[in-house]
Order: C-alpha cells, then structure tokens, then sequence
C-alpha cells in the first residue's frame, strides 16, 4: 500500500465563543477528534448535516487554520509543528474548490488572471509561460481557449465550477478539497462537473476530499466514506460496505432520509426528532442520543468510542443489536 | 372541475422588441386534494409559473393568460382588492429561503397574527391562541416560547416550519410550496416533507410541490409536470413519468443522476445549457441538446400532444418523437433509416 498522502490522527478544531460581556467564553468542538488517512488517487467523502463539522475539517486540511489538537501529517511533515516555511512548502499540495463557483470567483479578474494567480505566487514562471499553463489548464477541463479574456460573469455556472477546478488544478496538487462543488448546480450540469472530476482524477491521479451531503453522489465518486455528527466521527469505512449495510443509526437516518426515485431503494423511513443540537452545549454521552430511535439510558451517560467493527469502524453502544 | 386552471400563461420581462421568455404558454390544472409536482432546472420557469399566480410578478415582467381561474373565478380579471382577499388565504405560498423569507425585525407571534388579522381578525388575546395552535400543528417544540422568538433565533427547519404555520393559518385550499426543503440538510427535509403531505391530508387541500429534485418528487407527489424554458415538454403520473418517460428531457434528465449510473465510471450528461434571452431556438427548445433531433425539430415548435388520447390520466409531451415504452423514438426518420440499412 502506497504511504498515505494526508494522516489526521486524533483531530480537533476547537472555538472560543464569546458569551457577551465578562462571561466566561463557551468552547464550541467543532471538530473533536477525527482520525483518517487519505491515499494518493483516492476519494474520501465526507458526510454529514451543516453544523457537523465538514466545513472546519476543510479549513484544518487546506492550512487555513491550525487544529487546536492532535496531528495532521501532511506528504511527511506535521504541519501542527512546522513553521512557516514548512507550511510554505505543502500548501501548494492542498487546494479547494468550493461550494458557490458564483461568489468564489472574482468578478474583476479575466479567467486568464485568475488561473495564472497561483503561478504567480507560488512559482518563477515568466508571463507567457503562466499564460501557457493556464491555456493548457483550461483545455484540459473542457473551456474554450477564447474564454481566456473573459470575466466570470460572462459564464454560466457549470462553467464558473470548471474555472474554479482549473484554479485548483494550476499547482498540480496532490489533493483536492471539494466542499459541496456540485450543490449549486442543475442536475444536468452536476453530471458534466462529477464526470469532469473523476476524469481529472484518472489522468492526473489527484485525490479528493469531498464534503457532500448528497449521498447518491457521494456513493458514485467515494472510494471512503466518513459520517460525522457534531464534530465527531460516528461511521468510517469504504463505500462497498457502507453503503450496502450502514450500521450506525445516524447513517442509517441520513440513508433513510434521501428521497429516492425507484422506489425498490427507498429504505424505511426513519424521521428524525429534532434537529442538531448546538456544538456549544452538545448532550453528554453520545452527542446523537436525543434524536437516536435506539438510545437506551447509557447513551446519555457515556460517550461511544470508534471501535473496529467487522469491516468498519463505528462509535455506537448498541452497534451489536441493532 | 380543476381547483387551479391556467392557459397558456405568458411571463415576459425586458423590452418588447426582445423580451425574455421567462414562461411560454403553460397549462396547468390542479383538482381539489391533489398533489402535483413541477420539476425543472433553473432557468426553466416554474417559479416565476407561481410568482405569475400569486400576483408576485412586478412592474417590469409582463404576465398574460387566456384564463388563469381559481376556483371557478378568473384571478387576472378579478378586481385588485378580491384578489388580495384571496391570496394568502385560499392561496398561500411557502418560499425556498426560510431565513430570508421572515421580516427579522418582527417576533414569530407578530408575523403569525398579521396573516390572521389581515383574513380573519378578532381579538388580540384570541389571535395568540390561534397562532399558538398553528405553532404546535407544525409540531414545533415548545411552542409558547417559540411565539416570541425572533426568526435569527430559530433553525433553518424550524424557521420553515413557522412560514408553513403561516401558509395554513387560513386553511388555504391551495398551498404553493416553491423549494420549501432546497436550503435544509436531508434530515430536516424529510420532517418537512412529511410535515406538508401530513398538513395536505388533513385538510384536504391542494399541494403543488415546486423543486429541481426529481428524487423529492418521485417519493412525494402524485402528478409531475416537468419543465423546461419556460415551457411544460411533459406531465404525467409518477410512476408513468419516471418509469417510461416520454420526452428526451425527461428521460436525458433521469439518466443523469448518479442513482441511475451505479456501478458506471461516468455519468450520462447532457451536454450544453438551457437556452438563454438571446439563443432561444425556433423550433423545440431542446433540439440544441437533444440526441434524438432532427432537421424537423429545428424548425417547427412541437405542441403539447397527449399521448393516449381522451384519457384522463393521459401523459402529455411536447415533443414531435415521442419515445416509446422502450426509451426509442416513435416515428423518428433517422432511426427508421438505420432500421432499412
């Protein structure tokens, strides 16, 4: 097996939440002891409601932010340790794409600017040989090269979504963090950009860290799937086995929820109670135990751990009878 | 006779010279009790369809019907002041943004009772009785002191859940959901479903379900009226409609999701985008995109033909080729050609 790409071992993002005036700050977890590996050429997708904890875990990945806990190796370096110009040397590794191509794009640069912007920065390249690479780049996601000398808003936004992979794809990254990419688009168009995705990472063999909340996406691109509840991990293991049986109940909710359109897959409705509670005042115990159909009185008293099992790892009490 | 009976409803904006088509020619009818589904990409005009009817469509757009009645009563012929006595009342709309959709600078309780004021009246103490029954239909918890909460202090779903309070505060007879779940994680967008299907029994009432998420309206609706630029290519029963499309659309669109492509590396797509102000083509507005099209789509406009005619659950498409039980063109001359060579 190839060395893993990116490892977080034990990762936690914790806020200081302002109360009001000379109250004591509240600590928000909003990312509390996540463990993964990520291979070169693999999809890791992460799943989970808004307020679960995706969005921070991206901003630790991209070096945004440093974790407040644990470790997160980056191609060999321990980027919770390193200095600046340690960080200086992986942040190329890593860049994102994100969720709206409509605000994640800036409306007074040509395609041109913005696709040479991180040569510019990150390396020695004259002007002709940026324009050069961005030319190439944008054949490669399928623009027409006089796109060049227009500006976002002359695109449409499957289009803007390409522009804003190509932006990702200029610095030959080792991975790609895709949060939500597709969930602004038209159902036609999100079939253009995931086929654009996958095939990109055929030829160039990238690996992705996708954020969805769309589960039959997710089940198309993923090679991993990680299910998070309110910063932690509840559910980790491949696709395959997910998938075909989710033994945590909240995947098993969040199985159950996605409305389906041949109804031989619709599972059994599960609605839930309620909706995720606040990371600053999360239930003690099990952080699902207030809206869990399963949740007996340990729930409430002592929080699951990850525990291996059979092909899976899963942090639930009852995982064995239910 | 149908609840809701639009004909060939027209909205325009822009100048007159060149307008923009936002709907060209939609029929829609809606019988009392039913609930009906209308899908389509962005761009394709089924929100501006319900704009057009609650009378939303401001000064620049331009909004003509043959006859756009509600209940027997023409709504665009009707005097001003019967139309705002009927809407929000008999009509009542949910939008997709909860959080945009509250007046922040008012509590739950004001935003309620002004619906209630406006339709019914009666006194302040009675109107806070109502509201809070309305609160605790829609299953919100702890609902007397939800009443004075500000909407920045409710969720996304519960935010929801009050603008579904206020859409039923007058037992409307209509009820036009314009992507009520489209902002809520899949969770809370099952309660939500459920929560206006449940609502939608117990009254009785007529639900048109507004949404880009064909899986949504495969598991909640009856009748599905798919659209595309402005036009209606296709209606039927959902079991028809997505087990046996009619219309290249529908079936180009189903073939899209991922849920139809497990187990394939790529997805099926359809390539180019929905045409916009100034590509707008002449004959069937798919033909661009379409695989099927022929020199005949380019340059006559198919109509809406019914499929099997006279019946009353008749699936109806707008397209000169429409396919068969198989997935193939009917009558297609490129495919009758390949058939003799």
């Amino acid at each position: 097996m190839t060395a893993p790409l990116i490892e977080a071992r034990n990762l936690s993002r914790h806020y200081a939440v302002s109360q009001g005036w000379l109250k004591p700050k509240a600590l928000a977890r909003a990312l509390d002891g996540v463990s993964f590996t990520l291979a070169p050429g693999k999809t890791l997708a992460v799943v989970g409601e808004s307020g679960c904890g995706k969005s921070t875990l991206a901003r630790q990945i991209t070096m945004l932010e440093r974790p407040s806990g644990g470790e997160l190796w980056m191609d060999g370096v321990n980027i919770t340790e390193t200095d600046k110009d340690g960080l200086k040397r992986v942040r190329p590794l890593v860049q994102m794409v994100f969720q709206n191509p409509y605000a994640s794009l800036n409306p007074r640069k040509k395609v041109g600017a913005i696709l040479g912007e991180p040569l510019a920065i990150n390396t020695q390249l004259g002007k002709a040989q940026r324009a050069d690479r961005s030319r190439a780049m944008m054949a490669r996601v399928g623009l027409r090269p006089e796109f060049f000398e227009r500006y976002p808003h002359m695109f449409s936004g499957g289009q803007r979504q390409r522009i804003a992979i190509a932006r990702a794809l200029m610095l030959d990254p080792k991975v790609i963090v895709a949060d939500e990419p597709l969930s602004a688009l038209d159902v036609s168009i999100q079939a253009q950009v995931l086929n654009l995705l996958l095939d990109l990472q055929q030829a160039s063999g990238v690996a992705y860290l996708f954020i969805s909340h769309n589960l039959s996406v997710v089940e198309h691109i993923a090679d991993e799937v990680l299910v998070m509840y309110l910063g932690k991990t509840v559910e980790h293991g491949s696709k395959q086995n997910i998938f075909s049986r989710p033994r945590h109940p909240y995947t098993r909710a969040l199985f159950a929820s996605t409305p389906r359109i041949d109804p031989s897959q619709r599972r059994q409705k599960i609605i839930l109670r309620g909706e995720l509670p606040s990371p600053l005042a999360p239930p003690p115990g099990c952080a699902f135990n207030t809206r869990c159909p399963h949740a007996i009185e340990c729930c409430g008293k002592e929080a699951p751990p990850l525990v291996q099992v059979d092909d899976r790892l899963v942090a639930c009490h009852r995982v064995a009878e239910i | 006779m149908a609840l809701l009976e639009i004909k060939d409803l027209r909205v325009e904006f822009g100048s007159m010279a060149s307008p923009l088509i936002a709907v060209d020619g939609v029929d829609l009818a809606i019988d009392q009790g039913e609930v009906v589904g209308i899908v389509g990409e962005s761009g394709s005009g089924k929100s501006v369809t319900s704009l057009a009817l609650m009378g939303l469509v401001d000064y620049p757009g331009r909004v003509s019907a043959k006859c756009m009645s509600f209940h027997g009563r023409d709504l665009l012929r009707m005097p001003e002041r019967e139309r705002c006595g009927l809407l929000g009342k008999d009509i009542a709309m949910i939008f997709q943004d909860p959080m945009s959709s509250l007046n922040p600078c008012f509590t739950v309780a004001d935003q309620l009772i002004e619906t209630l004021r406006v339709h019914k009246g009666g006194s302040k103490r009675e109107l806070r009785g109502r509201a809070l029954a309305l609160l605790k239909q829609v299953e919100i918890p702890d609902a007397e002191h939800r009443l004075d909460a500000y909407p920045h202090q409710l969720s996304g779903g519960m935010s929801q859940r009050v603008m579904v309070a206020m859409a039923i505060a007058c037992n409307p007879r209509l009820l036009i959901a314009d992507e009520p779940t489209t902002a809520l994680d899949v969770t809370v967008q099952a309660q939500i479903l459920e929560l206006l299907l449940q609502l939608q029994r117990e009254r009785g009432m007529a639900l048109m379900l507004i949404t880009h998420d064909l899986s949504v309206v495969a598991q909640t609706v009856q009748r599905v009226v798919v659209m595309y630029a402005g036009q209606v290519v296709e209606t039927g029963a959902v079991p028809d409609i997505f087990n046996a499309p009619r219309h290249p659309y529908t079936q180009a669109l189903l073939a899209a999701l991922p849920e139809h492509n497990v187990g394939r590396a790529r997805l099926q797509t359809i390539p180019g985008v929905v045409p916009g102000q100034y590509d707008r083509p002449r004959g069937c507005l798919l033909e661009p995109r379409c695989k099927y099209a022929v020199e005949r789509c380019r340059d006559e406009p198919p109509g809406l033909a019914s499929q099997f005619d006279g019946a009353p659950t008749a699936a109806n498409v707008r397209c000169h080729f429409p396919l068969d039980a198989s997935g193939e063109p009917s009558n297609h001359p490129g495919m009758r050609q390949a058939e003799t060579a």
